[in-house]
């Protein structure tokens, strides 16, 4: 082989690199004219018809976007006032306490909602989805496994479950929970699919760490017997998640050359597959790319549609890059999509 | 089986206020009081903590509460005709049949809601209203199945009624239609804890919700029966307490038990020797108490309350004692970081304090302990801890063993009481908390249930106490018994257990725990039992209240017809419309014979007017039915002596308020008639025999329909029973008595699913002939095709397709 071609292969063959970042892609907030008249309407129209939640949700949301937050905040707890029970409203002035950088009194008010609906699985996941934004997972577990403990069937439920398990290191258990969703036939294989996929990312890490080689062939046959799509190597996964029953939330993932991989285009031709679109709630829906070119693939979620007026979308975009491999990374990004239509655009992934 | 047959001491008091801590001298303040500890007061220590534990401020009668026709935004609550109170005492609580006729003067139908008011530790064991003449007594269902069974019905049929848990201790029940002119008929039955009596001779009373509604001036009859014997008949009863009977030891014993299926079921009260028990710590000079708010949004409804709590429990503090204020949410805050002397400064400070919080967030129970044990490091032996919350842990450590170990270890000897106040109450948590510190848990309702709990931390250091109690029943594995409570002197737990029949009936038990920081034990020789009906539903609540499982739940409390918050208690306007949504009737009229109905062979009191006894016939299937002999309590003993040469024995039923024996009917018995001897042997010794015919019936009537229009252009539909060949022949055999009723003719209850979809229960005429008033939803073709149900006194019933010709 003469240098020039020795050249040639090693460039052929180097491993991409991958740099993952968030975006904060928030839309500007600041007072219009169009707004204004909007807000003056709502108020109007909440003192003729005060119990009117569509009509209290939207103005916290109006004041939002104008960019008062105190009176958002005012506006969010008089509602609260007359509402005491309203998931919306409670995690709308926590949003705004943490807007406001008051974390703490955030959490505070938060943390009610295992006060106001305790015996609510929903209203523990809605927690958690809060807890996990905010990076406490010790308390996200605990509202899971409580949300568990009240609806033991609900397999989407222990999927999240044990992807806290495993972001806390808890790999055996988490296992046990993606085994159990596998192996459970009444279950959909848009929930056993993505199971099966972070099973095979636990498998891999306990191969990685295994001492012996003997180990090591146990834990590609247990990866080989998943019988995974395209295997359990690829350069770039993308799930999303999201913690409303009866929305639909999609991933759409742009690729270097621009193309958008979304529900009505799963197959890229520049590469990456979408599988699985979730139209009533909760997902997942992942994005696969085995082999990533190089430049930079976007990622966005959207709020295609809810079966309730006061719905946001809430969530998680989970990253992992090089999955399966010794170097495997994931990133976690929350987000929130207040109303249906709304994009946006959460991470990006830069591949050399 | 001992059985007692010592009559009855019954003396009548009026209870003022009966919930009220102000009724008992022991329960207002301190200053004129002698020290705790004294004989007398010792004496009456139970009878002052049960009236601070009590609930509810003043459960009286039921109310129905309608919207007042006369203003479309008010309400206003139906005048109470009649109040019949029953009750039979049964080992250490006594079963009420309280019956409420209300009266609808207005000229209106009527929407209402029936609300019932139970004393703590209750059970509710069943509910009956009258729909159409007849009174029908409800099932237990779970409560989802109830909803959704009464939602189904509601809009389609009348009178479903649900009766459900409501809060606290008030149940309710939607009542509709109250037609114009009706009175309306309402039976509540429960089971209620005794009340401790210093006055009574067993130490035990019973309370009557008797007081006067506060809308009415006065009740315009009233009959109170205590263990079958009148008490009190009153004519425009005005007084505004409940009324109080004192009971006799015989009514009261200690030990009582229930056969039924292959167990026993028991309750034993015990006594301790309380002289035996350590004598508390010595003078305390100075206390420190550490009061913990719960400041979480379960808090925020309750929160004036316990504000207020916590002012009365400072102001129940020495000058010279020292206090710490700590709130607890999501994190604790504390008023100072240290303890503060208790002059009215800093009272008025850390009240006003409290006031600058707005209870949000998660409760953090461990959190808080941890914050106490930090205040208490240094430990005192006048140290003690007061709780004010709902004791729910919804953040960090929420197991609750965890949080037992964490505050023992943290109060380090210190008692922890706890005033459990808002809706989330978790009273096991709390009880395990108190109970394992030498403390005490209590649910005020009131300021002045708060400011009793006061004096009685003032009192309790003096006061001999067992904690961490444990109770072994030889050959018992599982006993119910309050073992998370510290026991104060005088006070007398309640055991329940079953064992299975023919095994050995415990006569003892021991009684382990912690008394003035020793080891004690001591064991209480329970004799023999008593046999008494409802012990068993009695052991059942004590299960439920210990089962966490829902389904487990609610198959005891159907099994056993007592009321869970898991399930309600449905009344439907017909046996047809139970068999439509397949419900099961335990208390059916096959299960529950009020006297003097099918398939009963009874009579009236013997007694009663010294006249000769009388028993009518009964007809039965064949079966083991039961004969019910409504002789007096206090006889010696009742035979009864059957066709096939057998003899029974029968026994009293205190639910029944009657003698009752059980025997068997062959299927292959022939129809027929058969007659019994019963043997009453009185308390005086004399002895009377009854004549008691039964008829063995195994065919269900048949029917003939026949339609006439009204006046008012809806018709009669009139239901002919028709005597078949062998009633005929019976008829010619037994021939008729009198001016009754030909005995062959009859059907009792005759129900009819009409073309146009309305069930239509039908009455029983003075001809002999059933009839009810039609007017059909639309048009209907005749003939048409009518669903009857017809069931007879021996409940033979058949249900069939008639055809009903057009009106004649």
């Amino acid at each position: 082989m003469t240098p020039s071609l020795w050249l040639c292969a090693t460039l052929a063959f180097a491993p991409p690199s991958f740099t993952v970042t968030a975006v904060d892609e928030r839309p500007t907030r600041v007072a219009n004219a169009e707004l204004t008249a909007e807000i003056e309407q709502l108020q109007q129209l909440i003192v003729e018809a005060p119990r009117e939640r569509t009509h209290r949700f939207a103005l916290v949301r109006a004041l939002i976007d104008a960019g008062e937050l105190d009176q958002a905040l005012a506006a969010a707890e008089a509602w609260r006032e007359i509402d005491a029970y309203n998931l919306v409203v409670v995690r709308l002035i926590g949003d705004i306490q943490t807007e406001l950088g008051d974390a703490k009194q955030a959490l505070r008010t938060y943390s009610a909602v295992t006060e106001l609906l305790s015996e609510d699985p929903e209203a523990q996941r809605a927690l958690a989805t809060v807890l996990k934004a905010q990076g406490d997972l010790d308390n996200a577990l605990a509202r899971l496994q409580v949300a568990t403990q009240l609806r033991p069937e609900d397999q989407r439920l222990s999927f999240e479950l044990a992807d806290v398990e495993l972001r806390r290191g808890n790999y055996a258990q988490a296992a046990a929970r993606f085994e159990a969703i596998v192996a459970d036939e009444g279950a959909s294989e848009q929930l056993r699919h993505p199971a099966k996929q972070r099973l095979a990312q636990v498998y891999a890490g306990f191969r990685r760490d295994a001492n012996t080689d003997a180990q090591r062939r146990e834990w590609t046959a247990k990866i080989d017997a998943l019988a995974l799509e395209g295997g359990s190597q690829n350069d770039i996964k993308v799930y999303l998640t999201w913690d409303t029953d009866r929305t639909d939330v999609d991933l759409w993932v742009i690729n270097p050359k621009g193309e958008k991989v979304f529900y009505s285009h799963r197959q890229g031709a520049f590469g990456g597959t979408l599988y699985g679109d979730v139209t009533t709630g909760y997902g997942p829906e992942s994005f696969t790319a085995k082999t990533a070119k190089a430049g930079t693939y976007a990622v966005e979620v959207n709020y295609y549609g809810s079966g309730g007026a006061m719905k946001e979308a809430r969530g998680e975009l989970l990253v992992v890059v090089n999955e399966g491999r010794e170097d495997e990374q994931q990133h976690t990004f929350p987000y929130v999509l207040p109303k249906v239509g709304d994009s946006v655009r959460v991470a990006k992934i830069e591949v050399k | 089986m001992r059985r007692s047959r010592t009559p009855l001491l019954l003396s009548v008091v009026l209870l003022a206020a009966c919930a009220s801590p102000t009724t008992s001298s022991n329960t207002t303040t301190s200053a004129a009081q002698p020290a705790l500890g004294a004989k007398t007061d010792v004496a009456r220590t139970s009878a002052w903590l049960a009236d601070m534990d009590r609930g509810a401020d003043q459960f009286g009668p039921g109310q129905l509460e309608v919207q007042d026709p006369a203003a479309a935004d008010a309400s206003t609550f139906l005048e109470l005709d009649s109040l019949s109170v029953n009750v039979d005492t049964i080992g250490p609580m006594a079963r009420y049949e309280v019956e409420h006729v209300f009266h609808n003067g207005t000229d209106q139908v009527l929407e209402g809601t029936f609300r019932f008011p139970l004393p703590a530790g209750s059970i509710v064991t069943g509910l009956a209203m009258e729909i159409d003449g007849e009174l029908l007594d409800g099932e237990i269902l779970e409560r989802e199945r109830a909803r959704k069974i009464y939602q189904d019905i509601v809009d389609s049929m009348r009178d479903p009624a649900l009766l459900e848990w409501e809060a606290g201790q008030t149940f309710k029940l939607r009542v509709f239609p109250i037609q114009a002119g009706e009175r309306k008929r309402v039976v509540m039955r429960y089971m209620a804890p005794l009340q401790p009596s210093d006055d009574a001779p067993s130490g035990f009373a019973v309370a009557i919700p008797s007081a006067a509604p506060a809308m009415q001036t006065s009740i315009p009859a009233l009959t109170v029966r205590v263990d079958g014997r009148e008490v009190l008949q009153r004519k425009n009863h005005s007084a505004r307490e409940n009324l109080s009977v004192a009971l006799d030891r015989a009514s009261a014993p200690a030990y009582v038990e229930e056969s039924s299926g292959e167990q026993m079921y028991l309750a034993a009260r015990l006594d301790l020797d309380w002289a035996r028990v350590a004598n508390p710590v010595t003078q305390i000079d100075q206390r420190r108490t550490v009061i913990v708010v719960d400041s979480s949004r379960s808090a925020l409804e309750s929160w004036a309350l316990a504000r207020e709590a916590v002012a009365a429990v400072l102001a129940g503090l020495g000058p010279d004692d020292e206090f710490m204020l700590v709130t607890g949410d999501l994190e604790t805050r504390v008023f100072s970081d240290d303890f503060v002397r208790n002059d009215p400064d800093q009272r008025a400070a850390a009240l006003a304090f409290l006031t600058t919080i707005e209870p949000d967030g998660a409760s953090d129970l461990g959190a808080m302990i941890t914050r106490v044990g930090a205040a208490l490091r240094t430990p005192s032996v006048g140290d003690q801890v007061v709780y004010v919350g709902d004791g729910t842990p919804t953040w960090g450590t929420t197991d609750r063993e965890r949080l037992v170990e964490q505050a023992t270890a943290a109060l380090d000897g210190a008692p922890l009481y706890a005033l459990s106040v808002g809706k989330r109450e978790s009273r096991d948590t709390l009880e395990a908390l108190t109970g394992s510190t030498g403390g005490r848990t209590l649910r005020p309702q009131s300021v002045p249930q708060v400011q009793a709990f006061s004096a009685f931390l003032e009192r309790a250091p003096q006061v001999r106490r067992v904690a961490k109690l444990e109770l072994e029943v030889p050959g018992v594995e599982q006993v119910h018994a309050p073992l998370r409570t510290t026991l104060f002197e005088g006070e007398r737990p309640v055991v329940h257990f079953r064992v299975a029949k023919g095994a050995p009936i415990p006569t003892q038990v021991t009684v382990r725990g912690w008394a003035g920081g020793l080891r004690f034990e001591q064991v209480v020789e329970l004799g023999e039992p008593l046999a008494q009906v409802g012990v068993r539903q009695q052991w059942a609540a004590r299960e439920l209240a210990a089962t966490t499982d829902k389904a487990t739940a609610v198959a005891l409390s159907v099994e056993h017809s007592v009321l869970s918050k898991h399930t309600a208690l449905l009344v439907l306007e017909s046996e047809e419309a139970y068999e439509r949504y397949d419900i099961e009737r335990r208390n059916g009229p096959a299960a529950n014979q009020p006297a003097g109905e099918t398939p009963e062979v009874s009579g009236r009191n013997l007694d009663a007017d010294g006249g000769s006894p009388y028993l009518g016939p009964g007809d039965l299937q064949p079966g083991d039915p039961e004969i019910h002999i409504p002789a007096p309590r206090d006889a010696q003993s009742v035979d009864v002596v059957f066709p096939f040469g057998e003899t029974k024995t029968a026994r009293w039923e205190h639910e029944l308020g009657q003698w009752t024996v059980r025997f068997l009917v062959d299927d292959d018995t022939e129809p027929g008639t058969y007659e019994v001897l019963v043997r009453v042997t009185h308390a005086d010794g004399r002895v009377e025999l009854l004549n008691l015919e039964y008829t063995i019936d195994v065919e269900a009537p048949q029917l003939r329909l026949e339609l006439k229009i009204r006046d008012d252009g809806a018709y009669d539909v009139y239901a002919h029973q028709l005597l078949s060949e062998a009633d005929a022949a019976r008829e010619r055999v037994e021939g008729r008595r009198g001016d009754e009723q030909a005995s062959t003719l009859d059907a009792r209850r005759v129900e009819l699913i009409m073309p146009d979809g309305q069930t239509l229960s039908l009455r029983l005429g003075m001809d002999g002939h059933f009839v009810r008033r039609w007017a059909p939803r639309g048009e209907v073709q005749w003939p048409a095709t009518v669903t009857a149900v017809v069931a007879d006194r021996a409940l033979n019933s058949r249900r069939v397709e008639l055809s009903l010709e057009g009106p004649s």
